[in-house]
């Protein structure tokens, strides 16, 4: 069964960054939101009262998967893509390659960094946002 | 966590980044600021001159643990000619601590209006001609749309009051959030900064030896947090306030010649739950949310021509900017609300001014010449407004000497007995009794309400025998949040982070710190910033309030100024004592 995790709901985010707090805090052990596979943003500022996430999708397809020249990233049986890391070369074309911009890079490891539908920021959205849908 | 302290040169255009390990101990926030501010700050000259610096420097914990959002600015007050210190939440923090920046110090005035782009410790100084003038809102849509790095980037501004140095002008810091107190707008105005931009790559992020007890830590209180006592603060937000206090005779109405307002079911927190609140947001790092959102639908032409508007509203705003000047319909509220952040001042000092203008109107101190309208009274919205725009536009002597305070007005006009300020600083809204009276007029170091809480302790004390035993409670609270707030943790989270809790969060992230450690730099900043201000013309034996406090009553009693004037006795000689043991004073 794949999962998947959606932001169906951000008209009610506040942009307080629980949820990519915690996704730094416990896929990466990292203090800081770069390090993140969820970025939250205002859509024009707070005053234009949007709010979006950048996820990975969970595409059935990845278009990510073709730009990876050394077959590093490959598709999740549970739902979106996983990395063999000792592939990876650090070119950045995953990120290119991603159609919503949803793939960011760690810098200090020089590895992309993507969401893997672990649903960790779910437990940590206060407001409901996001969920993690089963999909058949 | 190194403490890297970036330095900037608006004049010469340079910048340097220092290690500033020697001043570990202060953590950051309040305790940083002021000692990296006492460093630089020239005494001798204008509060104004370009040599000032402006320090802001980011809470310690922030944001690493929920609710740690807070950075605070400290500079030399054009309002009260003495120290100066706000505090903001907004993104700024975590901006900070992606950028890998402890604290900022900005020195100098560029040559024409500038905007500075800080990434990762790196410094660009970008012309901001092309904002002048302009709103907080729009200079933060076109800087936002140049600009790399969204969602991982605070934006600071300043409106137009700022420019005109505007002595009770703020800084708007992500558009809901504000360093709103003591004139730091005017610093930025006067350095010809018209905003700062802040970003990183969180690359030089703090790495916590013992990550498990750091995660277990900062996730048991995400849980307090969100259940907790705090909830209230995300329900009807701090506006749940306004009716309590109308109810207890304390919501200061009319330029406080009454204590209850007529109209508050008007615009009460529940009023503006039920009819305008549309959203909340939250400061990052924060999942409590007390951002409160309402939305004004307003028709602007005839016909169906209608716009909508969201605005963020809070207790302190509704008390200065409805029930002090007697506005009591929430469209016209929230449309004042606009009207003060399009302009960039400080909410609660703005309402405060706009109460003395229309009491000193009606005594005939001053006339439709000096405000250059034909009349104003109380919930009079057209003139009230009009009045806050003259700050900006017009350069009459009743606007000049506006520009500095209400103070300076005092001087030509007179109307001291019913200007509502704590040295010089605008009152917050609360006319409780005497601690609140002490609290913010004489023990806290900003004249603000959250310095010491004097409010709360009115509440819950309502009769005492002798005044001794308050302003003690008002000492040991003030000392507190000296320390708390170097910590960067919201104050509306106090009991949530007790000394206890404050000293694990602090040895999560690498630092020794004990509990005794975090009482005593409380007292330490403390006291030395009472000394400060003292050396520059602060005295308390001296100090007179405005009649107003004792005529009208606070909650059901008129307030004994004997009874005031003997607890300043009493703190004077206590906090002199304790100044001159730790060598403050000869």
């Amino acid at each position: 069964m794949r999962k998947v995790l959606y932001a169906k709901y951000m008209s009610r985010c506040m942009g307080c960054m629980s949820c990519a707090l915690a996704c730094a805090r416990r896929l990466r052990s990292s203090l800081s939101i770069a390090k993140s596979a969820i970025r939250v943003r205002t859509k024009g500022g707070f005053s234009s009262g949007q709010m979006t996430a950048l996820h990975c999708l969970g595409c059935e397809d990845p278009p990510c998967i073709k730009h990876c020249p050394t077959s590093a990233i490959t598709k999740r049986e549970k739902g979106g893509i996983k990395l063999n890391p000792s592939l990876c070369n650090g070119c950045k074309e995953c990120l290119q390659g991603c159609p919503v911009s949803a793939i960011f890079f760690d810098e200090e490891k020089k590895l992309p960094i993507f969401c893997i539908h672990c649903g960790n920021c779910v437990d940590f959205c206060p407001h409901k946002c996001l969920s993690l849908e089963e999909l058949p | 966590m190194d403490i890297k302290v970036l330095y900037i040169d608006l004049s010469n255009e340079n910048f340097e980044i220092k290690k500033r390990n020697d001043l570990k101990r202060y953590l950051g926030g309040t305790g940083l600021a002021f000692e990296l501010f006492s460093e630089e700050v020239v005494t001798d000259k204008d509060p104004l001159d370009e040599n000032q610096p402006v320090v802001i420097a980011s809470g310690f914990l922030s944001p690493y643990f929920p609710t740690a959002t807070k950075s605070i600015a400290i500079f030399y007050s054009p309002l009260n000619n003495n120290l100066g210190e706000s505090h903001a939440g907004g993104r700024l923090s975590l901006a900070m601590k992606l950028a890998g920046i402890s604290a900022l110090v900005i020195k100098g005035k560029s040559k024409s209006l500038q905007y500075l782009l800080i990434n990762d410790g790196i410094v660009k100084f970008r012309t901001a001609e092309h904002l002048k003038g302009l709103k907080a809102t729009e200079t933060a849509t076109y800087i936002r749309e140049k600009e790399p790095n969204a969602g991982l980037r605070s934006i600071l501004r300043i409106g137009p009051c700022g420019e005109k140095k505007v002595a009770f002008s703020n800084v708007v810091v992500d558009t809901y959030r504000h360093f709103g107190r003591l004139g730091l707008g005017a610093q930025f105005g006067a350095k010809n900064l018209k905003a700062i931009v802040i970003s990183g790559t969180g690359l030089d992020e703090i790495k916590p030896k013992d990550f498990k007890a750091y995660k277990e830590i900062t996730e048991k209180l995400y849980k307090d947090v969100i259940s907790g006592a705090m909830r209230k603060y995300h329900e009807f937000g701090t506006a749940e306030n306004v009716s309590i206090l109308n109810e207890l005779k304390s919501l200061p109405t009319k330029n406080l010649a009454q204590n209850s307002f007529e109209k508050i079911d008007e615009i009460s927190g529940e009023s503006l739950a039920e009819h305008n609140l549309t959203r909340k947001f939250a400061c990052a790092g924060c999942p409590l949310g007390c951002i409160h959102i309402a939305t004004v639908r307003r028709r602007f032409d005839k016909e169906e021509e209608w716009e909508r508007v969201d605005i963020s509203y809070d207790y302190e705003l509704i008390y200065s900017l409805g029930s002090l000047i007697g506005i009591g319909d929430r469209t016209l509220l929230l449309s004042m609300m606009e009207k003060v952040e399009e302009l960039g001042l400080d909410a609660i000092y703005a309402g405060v001014f706009l109460a003395w203008v229309v009491e000193a109107f009606e005594k005939g101190l001053i006339t439709s010449k000096d405000i250059l309208v034909d009349s104003v009274e109380f919930g009079d919205y057209d003139n009230l407004k009009t009045i806050l725009k003259n700050l900006a536009v017009k350069d009459n002597e009743f606007y000049l000497l506006a520009r500095n305070g209400i103070h300076k007005l005092i001087e030509k006009y007179g109307g001291y007995d019913f200007a509502l300020l704590a040295y010089s600083n605008a009152i917050a809204g609360y006319h409780t009794g005497y601690a609140n009276l002490l609290g913010q007029h004489i023990i806290g170091i900003r004249n603000a309400h959250t310095d010491n809480g004097g409010y709360s302790i009115d509440q819950n004390i309502r009769d005492f025998d002798d005044i001794r035993m308050i302003v003690d409670k008002l000492y040991e609270e003030e000392v507190f949040r000296s320390a708390f707030n170097c910590t960067g943790i919201c104050l509306f989270a106090r009991k949530v982070y007790d000394v206890e809790t404050l000293q694990k969060c602090i040895n999560s992230l690498n630092l020794d710190f004990d509990a005794k450690d975090i009482t005593n730099l409380g007292e330490e900043i403390y006291l030395k910033k009472l000394a400060f201000k003292m050396k520059r013309g602060l005295s308390l034996k001296d100090y007179r309030f405005s009649k107003r406090f004792f005529d009208t009553p606070a909650m059901g009693k008129k307030i004994d100024e004997n009874i005031i004037y003997e607890g300043i006795k009493y703190f004077e000689y206590k906090v002199i004592n304790k100044m001159k043991k730790r060598g403050l004073l000869p």
